[in-house]
């Protein structure tokens, strides 16, 4: 391996033997030239001295380089020393302020604490994914336990058996949501872009809703104009955006009101906005809505997998686009899905 | 023997009851920090069973609350969390037992039997 300490002492101390070699031959020559006569030793002597000379620059390159390097070692023990399970601050620095090693130790600090971030938010997400496991793990457990301490009436194994049901494709839904959202955050995850018509998505997605839900269900409405919009973008993606922000409007918004859903073009870009009538969100909650299980209101029951918002946004980034909430003019939340047409 | 308990989630509060009230014990369920806290200061439980992360005041609140009232009922705190911290919080606020879901119901039976003898013991 190429050692910078060795290479440097080496050639400095060569290219100083080189010089004193020739300043000696040329030191000789001209003492023969001034001074005709014998000069015993004289070449040898000034050779000896070159030797000498050269040996010494060589050391000396050796101990300078050796010390200009300390810094960079010092960065290394402390980066070895790092724990990727450490937790705390962590910063690297140097004993000498070397001016030309600050920009090297900003950026590697810069990289430890990007990391470290990451590292915290991937921590807090499995901390609330065990939360979000347990609580449906535990109302499953308890009634089929409960259940099984006595004998019971087909009836009431009916409302059990539908219990668990319900629990179990809440479980479901929060496993495929957990997938879709580690394969489109995975490094290299690529979308399947095609030219879609994304006013003719929003009319049949909304029709969805409409034949499943129950007429007391909010009414969900298209606001869509006889105009295609055309978009290349994933579009079993966009739709898993959409199905997402409708079901979330849906189980906030009480029933008889009405949920919006509408498309904004612009010349580069298009918006989906999903609004509803319900108790919207409190101004300060807004920026924490696409965090993973963050729910406004603790005290409603459990529903979706508490990761709706979260895929609404990564599904928005993967196209280079963005998801924003606000209040909607009709009292409720608004939600847009903002993406590039192109 | 009186049961309060503070649980937010609506299946989990259910089979508590249920199971319970099949075990001959009287229960009352409060469905958030506030209203358990109000019902629990009224007095008159054995035994109250805490739910860590609740809406409107949480667990731990509770208890410091209730402590720093002299209520000395005991407390079972449940938690969905795992972290120790959690565990040592709840503990020095002044909990007496928890119990980390998801548990069997024969063993939260148990515990609650234990604390319950602990009680008349020290009564």
């Amino acid at each position: 391996m190429y050692s910078l300490q060795r290479t440097l002492a080496l050639r400095y101390g060569l290219t100083m033997l080189v010089a004193l070699v020739a300043m000696a031959l040329i030191v000789d020559f001209a003492a023969e030239g001034a001074f005709p006569g014998p000069h015993d030793g004289l070449l040898l002597r000034l050779l000896a001295i070159a030797v000498t000379g050269a040996g010494l620059t060589g050391a000396g390159a050796w101990w300078l380089t050796r010390a200009s390097l300390e810094p960079v070692r010092e960065i290394a023990a402390q980066a070895r020393a790092i724990m990727p399970t450490g937790c705390g601050a962590r910063q690297i620095t140097v004993h000498a302020d070397v001016a030309e090693l600050q920009d090297l130790l900003a950026t590697l600090n810069g990289l430890l604490a990007r990391l470290d971030a990451a590292l915290q938010h991937q921590r807090r997400i499995i901390s609330d994914v065990g939360h979000d496991l347990r609580t449906p793990i535990t109302a499953m457990r308890g009634e089929l336990e409960v259940a099984l301490r006595a004998g019971r009436s087909p009836a009431e194994y009916e409302t059990l058996l539908a219990s668990v049901l319900e629990e179990v494709d809440h479980l479901a839904l929060m496993g495929d949501a957990l997938i879709t959202l580690a394969r489109l955050e995975s490094v290299g995850a690529e979308i399947e872009r095609a030219p879609v018509d994304l006013a003719l998505l929003v009319r049949e997605r909304v029709r969805r809703f409409t034949t499943t839900h129950p007429p007391s269900a909010p009414r969900v409405i298209p606001v869509t104009g006889t105009e295609p919009v055309l978009a290349t973008v994933d579009a079993r993606l966009v739709a898993l955006a959409l199905d997402q922000l409708v079901e979330n409007a849906l189980r906030y918004t009480p029933p008889g009101t009405r949920i919006w859903v509408r498309l904004v073009p612009e010349p580069e870009r298009v918006g989906l906005v999903v609004e509803d009538a319900g108790s919207g969100v409190p101004e300060g909650q807004m920026a924490q809505l696409f965090e993973p299980f963050f729910r406004p209101d603790p005290a409603r029951p459990r529903g979706g997998a508490g990761l709706g918002l979260t895929l609404v946004r990564t599904i928005a980034v993967a196209h280079g686009g963005r998801a924003t909430a606000d209040r909607s003019p009709q009292g409720g939340l608004r939600v847009t899905l903002d993406l590039p047409l192109g | 023997m009186r049961l309060l308990v503070v649980e937010d989630d609506r299946k989990v509060a259910g089979f508590l009851e249920q199971g319970f009230l099949e075990e001959g014990y009287d229960v009352v369920i409060a469905r958030d920090g506030v209203d358990g806290l109000s019902r629990a200061r009224a007095g008159g439980f054995d035994l109250i069973l805490l739910d860590f992360m609740l809406p409107g005041r949480s667990g731990l609140e509770v208890v410091a609350a209730l402590r720093a009232e002299r209520v000395h009922t005991p407390i079972l705190m449940l938690t969905a969390l795992d972290d120790p911290r959690d565990v040592h919080a709840a503990i020095q606020a002044g909990a007496n037992a928890f119990m980390t879901k998801p548990f069997r119901f024969a063993d939260l039976l148990d515990r609650i039997s234990a604390l319950l003898s602990e009680r008349r013991l020290t009564a």
